[in-house]
């Protein structure tokens, strides 16, 4: 068959089968919104360790064939029909702003001897991030902290040697096709606290960046997300596993403040996605924000050569890691 | 309730029940089988008869290499030397050789595996690891109680576990870091372990074994998916640096080196002689008697069974009845229970058993029948894959099962070792049966059937390179453009199909001959194996809200429609509600002294043509042509032109619409119709494959086909093929839809369809486009053979449905396309579709 004929029958058989593909999602509906954290807390699930919910055989054909295929228990089932994939599922539709795009690469990338592109900030100890100072992380009583967070090893951690962090991923399912294009380490240097923002100019890069990711997390005294201990940890596992990067999770402590914030405050606001805790706990307000929906179809702009909002990606990412910072502080306040 | 105390109780009833029970209790297969060859009532009902003898073991000793602990293992069991064919089984593994075995069941295919397996953890001191994969989850769970049993036997600290759908998550976790041996199923791989390879890195790494269970099962879509997930899984356990072996287990197939071959790229060593030995197996062709010669009409085949029931039923043995369609296994269930006491059995001691039933109430059904508490169970083919319920003593397949690896999977069921056993194959007036009836080397012999696997067609291969490409990126060489990978390398397709799902579908993104995924999709939940769409219905209790069974959706139309009668176990409900957009059926318990029976309304557009064959009139002419004396019409639709076409046939795309129009209330027992409702529910749609045959309208004409009464008989051509069908295509007629037209919208001309049921198509319409003169000629076997006169279920419908002329016109027809030169292969001119498709 020639080339051309198997491109045509192959689009006239998979368009009866197949799904759209993943367009860009601002191509899709520039106006429309879709809350990465909305579908976190809806499907909890999803993006927990188990990632995926598998498809199961069916019963097969009408009055005969039994023996092909049993099925999952039905509970399971029934709480599966409720939930609609990701890709359908739409949160609030809030206009979005006109927004920077660019098509060059970001800006600010060094690439160090690894060959690990990043780009780096400098944040002044006196730095405040809503209301406020990166530095009070010093100041955070650790017993409160332990018990709040249930974990005790947190009484003796040394917090000056903390690591915030945050990723941005291509997808929520997990998976060996999800990549992990953004990871942002904060950490202070003694002098200043320095964002380190690890990015993935291309998968073939992959295996470098995690290395350089493992390293900086293992030499942390305690790692600090907001719902990493469900998502962001799993994902770069996998990917590290899969390029035999040993991961550093198991003996470094985690303190995912989805967790405590939630226990303490459930009830009180609309929901208990960051934005939402930031802007009521610590006043973080974000008026130009990329949400973090958006950032796979951005990384895919890059890469394919389309005009892209990886700027926005990056400035996203940077408020998520010094949020984490301001939260950590409120945590312990009464 | 242990066995001694039940059977004391029997023994004290047995008086009270006026003797059945007692008289029958000493019963064997022997004096049944004596009973049915010998009383006259009896004797004249069986066509064929059909023994083989007796059959002593063949053992040979375990491979020296085989670890001492294993052996001793194996002999504290009562197993000193294993069966010849599991002894070279194992050697054949231990040589790192791919192999398979196919044997019937119950010949201890399960020891060929496991030794091997055992063996492989032993010498690396628990490091190995093995996955094995079966096709129902009941089958790996039931398999995996055995292999913890023996790896704990071995003092080891290893493990077997389930993956599958009902695995907690708690114990996933330590499955994956910890478990020596993964039981699964293709789905479960397919969209919860592939995918999510890294969190599988342990298993990947030290990867020895892929043990296939029942590998005759993957054949058509279903199986050319699956050989694309095992491509899947080789390339990945060679991204973690194993490379393991397949063992793969079987029955008894035709060609199984070439299916294996198929199935997962490479060559294996068959061992197919079975040296498990065996007592006398008999086997019965039973055909009921004709109540009407004239219209062709044979007693009911359920019927018969229960009649039969009554000789071959009893306490002292086990029998198990195989049935086509739920419906029956429920009907004959009831019909069973009711009659217990002549069986001399307690209602409870007959169960039926099928899939829509819940795991909990199988499991108790298994348990019952190994532990000889359930003496009869009447059973759709859920039965017939290698759960374990012990052996039995009686199998009795109302209607042929559809295929000989079917029908030989079933007698399989009976047959304890060297007591003797006893098949009987009912034959219901299906055309394929009778066929089979007249022909019993058909059942008997060497098997004819093809295993159909096709693992590059495009539509399959594309998704699941797809699903391939979300695990792992392709590479190619940069010079040639050939694909570098362990198991997509060398496909000659394959570099196209990753072109296009980068350039169209936009999921790829390529680079310096490197295809990396780009897509926050995950293609393995949108990408199903069986080409069966998984949206199953669930059929829940309205008064309880909890699901009580559940169904697929295409046969949810049929089956849980608005007033459907739907039975469990004998169990009647009917239906309040049809939630068909959230996929729910909400049901009732009721008392009914009917059932229901669905009937739907096909319509089938033609999308496209993709190849043609044909011939000539001057080729061709009719024989005996039709005069136009007896007709009315005045003139020929079209001059007689001697050159032009005689006929078609065709190959290409339609569109399908079913609806579900009306259904019947039958009354139980006495078949009568109390009454017909209408349905009221969305049509399903559906794009698949399809053979097409025409006839030019100057053939027509000749054969006698003109409109009318004699159109009638066209379908009749079109029912007798379908249903001849499974002769050749591994397939049952359900799975071929028909769409018959006297002057067909798209082609103006006598045409007949017969389409794929499957959405996409699974390739049969390509078989029979190969085929179809050969299933012409048994078609007419068939037809000239049934000894009705105008028509009837068994040939080509009833003469109601056909007209008085149909069956002869029918017969004209078929032998006019059966005989005579093949059509020619011809291209489908430009022109030609144009015309056809206005």
């Amino acid at each position: 068959m020639s080339d051309d004929s198997i491109r045509d029958r192959l689009k006239r058989q998979l368009a009866r089968r197949t799904k759209p593909s993943a367009e860009s999602a601002l191509e899709r509906d520039p106006t429309a919104r879709r809350s990465v954290f909305d579908s976190l807390g809806r499907h909890a699930r999803l993006a927990s360790d188990e990632a995926v919910v598998p498809v199961t055989a069916s019963a097969a054909s009408t009055n005969s064939d039994d023996a092909a295929g049993e099925t999952q228990p039905i509970d399971a089932r029934v709480t599966r029909a409720n939930y609609a994939p990701l890709a359908r599922s739409l949160g609030d539709v809030i206009p979005l702003p006109v927004r920077e795009l660019s098509s060059e690469p970001p800006r600010e990338l060094e690439l160090d001897a690894q060959g690990v592109s990043a780009r780096i900030r400098q944040f002044a100890r006196e730095h405040c991030h809503g209301s406020k100072s990166l530095a009070s992380v010093f100041d955070v009583p650790r017993t409160v902290l332990a018990e709040r967070a249930r974990d005790e090893r947190l009484n003796q951690v040394d917090l000056t040697r903390a690591v915030f962090f945050d990723t941005e991923t291509t997808g929520l399912a997990g998976g060996a096709g999800t990549y992990v294009f953004l990871v942002g380490l904060m950490r202070f240097t003694g002098e200043s606290f320095e964002l380190w923002q690890g990015f993935l100019p291309h998968p073939a890069e992959e295996k470098n960046l995690l290395e350089e990711v493992a390293a900086r997390i293992a030499d942390a005294s305690v790692l600090v997300s907001f719902f990493g201990k469900s998502f962001d940890r799993h994902r770069l596992e996998d990917k590290m596993r899969l390029h035999g990067v040993t991961p550093p999770f198991a003996t470094t402590i985690h303190l995912d403040l989805y967790h405590p914030l939630r226990r303490a405050h459930r009830g009180r606001f609309e929901n208990c996605k960051l934005k939402t805790l930031e802007r009521e706990l610590v006043g973080v307000v974000r008026p130009d924000d990329l949400p973090g929906s958006f950032a796979p179809a951005a990384w895919f702009d890059f890469l394919g050569g389309r005009p892209h909002r990886l700027e926005g990606v990056f400035q996203h990412n940077a408020d998520d890691v010094l949020s984490l910072a301001a939260l950590l502080c409120h945590l312990t306040e009464d | 309730m242990g066995q001694k105390k039940a059977q004391n109780e029997l023994q004290r009833k047995a008086p009270e029940r006026g003797g059945e029970r007692s008289a029958r209790s000493r019963e064997t297969v022997t004096d049944l089988v004596d009973l049915l060859r010998g009383e006259p009532r009896w004797a004249a009902r069986f066509d064929h008869w059909h023994t083989l003898p007796p059959r002593a073991a063949v053992t040979a000793p375990f491979p020296t290499s085989i670890d001492e602990r294993i052996v001793a293992l194996y002999r504290a069991r009562g197993i000193v030397e294993p069966y010849a064919h599991q002894a070279r089984f194992i050697e054949a593994a231990l040589e790192r050789k791919d192999v398979l075995v196919a044997t019937p069941t119950a010949s201890g295919k399960t020891l060929c595996y496991t030794v091997p397996v055992l063996q492989s953890l032993l010498e690396t001191n628990g490091a190995a690891r093995a996955l094995f994969l079966f096709p129902t989850k009941a089958l790996s769970q039931d398999q995996s109680a055995g292999l913890t049993q023996i790896v704990e036997q071995l003092g080891q600290e290893w493990h077997a576990f389930t993956y599958d759908g009902d695995t907690p998550p708690s114990v996933r976790r330590t499955l994956r870091d910890r478990g020596h041996l993964v039981l699964t199923n293709p789905w479960m791989l397919h969209a919860g372990i592939l995918p999510n390879h890294a969190k599988w890195s342990e298993l990947f790494r030290d990867l020895r074994y892929i043990v296939i269970d029942e590998v005759h099962t993957l054949s058509g879509v279903f199986g050319s998916s699956v050989a694309n997930v095992l491509r899947r899984l080789v390339r990945i356990a060679r991204h973690y640096g194993s490379d393991p072996r397949f063992l793969l287990c079987s029955a008894t197939i035709k060609d199984g080196a070439e299916h294996a071959r198929r199935l997962i790229g490479r060559d294996v060593v068959v061992i197919d002689e079975d040296g498990s030995p065996s007592g006398a197996r008999t086997f019965g062709v039973y055909n009921p008697p004709m109540l009407n010669p004239v219209a062709g009409l044979r007693a009911n085949a359920l019927e018969e069974a229960r009649e039969l029931a009554r000789a071959v039923c009893g306490p002292s043995h086990q029998t198990i009845f195989f049935c086509k369609r739920r419906v029956h296994v429920e009907v004959l269930t009831r019909y069973l229970k009711e009659g217990a006491a002549g069986l001399g059995l307690k209602p409870a001691e007959i169960r039926g058993y099928r899939g829509g039933y819940l795991p909990l109430l199988r499991r108790e059904i298994e348990n019952g029948l190994r532990a000889g508490e359930v003496k009869v169970v009447v059973s759709t083919n859920a039965l017939e894959l290698g759960i374990d319920i012990g052996a039995l003593d009686v199998a009795v397949l109302v209607g042929y099962p559809g295929s000989q690896a079917s029908f030989w999977q079933r007698a399989g069921r009976v047959g304890r070792r060297s007591k003797p056993s006893l098949v009987v194959q009912i034959a219901t007036s299906d055309p394929v049966d009778q066929y089979l009836a007249r022909h019993p080397e058909n059942l008997f012999g060497a098997s004819k059937e093809k295993l159909g696997l096709d693992p590059n067609n495009l539509v399959i291969l594309s998704e699941q390179m797809k699903c391939a490409a979300f695990e792992l990126p392709f590479r190619a060489d940069a010079r040639t453009g050939d694909l570098v990978d362990a198991s997509f390398g060398g496909i000659e397709n394959a570099p196209h199909v990753l072109d296009y799902l980068a350039e169209e579908s936009r999921l790829l993104h390529k680079r310096d001959s490197t295809w990396w995924w780009m897509a926050d999709a995950y293609p393995a939940a949108d990408v199903t194996l069986g080409g069966v769409d998984p949206d199953n219905v669930l059929i829940l209790d309205v008064e309880t809200k909890k699901a009580i069974a559940e169904i697929d959706r295409a046969g949810s139309i049929q089956a849980v429609h608005e007033g459907a009668i739907y039975q469990v176990e004998g169990e009647i409900w009917k239906v309040e509600r049809f939630d068909y957009e959230n996929r729910r059926a909400y049901v009732r318990a009721v008392e009914s002294d009917y059932f229901t029976e669905a009937e739907v309304d096909v319509a089938v557009r033609v999308l496209r043509l993709e190849e043609r064959a044909r011939r000539s009139r001057l080729e061709a002419p009719v024989a005996h042509p039709f005069t136009q004396a007896s007709l009315d019409e005045t003139a020929l639709p079209i001059a007689a032109d001697p050159a032009g076409e005689d006929l078609s046939v065709w190959r290409g795309e339609v569109h399908v619409t079913t609806l579900a129009t009306m259904y019947k209330k039958v009354r139980f027992y006495t078949r009568e119709s109390v009454g017909a409702e209408d349905i009221h529910l969305p049509p399903e749609e559906l794009d698949t494959e399809a053979f097409v045959l025409t006839l030019s309208e100057a053939t027509a004409f000749d054969l006698g086909l003109v409109g009318g009464d004699r159109g009638a008989s066209w379908r009749g051509v079109g029912t007798i093929l379908r249903r001849v069908a499974p002769i050749y295509l591994r397939c049952q007629p359900s799975d071929l839809g028909l769409s018959a037209h006297v002057r067909s919208p798209h082609f103006r001309r006598p045409t007949l369809i017969l389409y794929d049921a499957v959405q996409g198509g699974v390739g049969l319409a390509e078989i029979l486009f190969g085929c179809w003169r050969d299933l012409c000629t048994a078609a007419l076997d068939v037809v000239a053979h049934c000894p009705c006169v105008s028509g009837c279920p068994g040939c080509v419908g009833p003469v109601e449905e056909v007209g008085p002329l149909g069956k002869r016109t029918a017969r004209q027809v078929l032998e006019h396309c059966a005989h005579g030169p093949t059509p020619r292969e011809c291209e489908l001119a430009a022109d030609e579709e144009q015309a056809l498709s206005t």
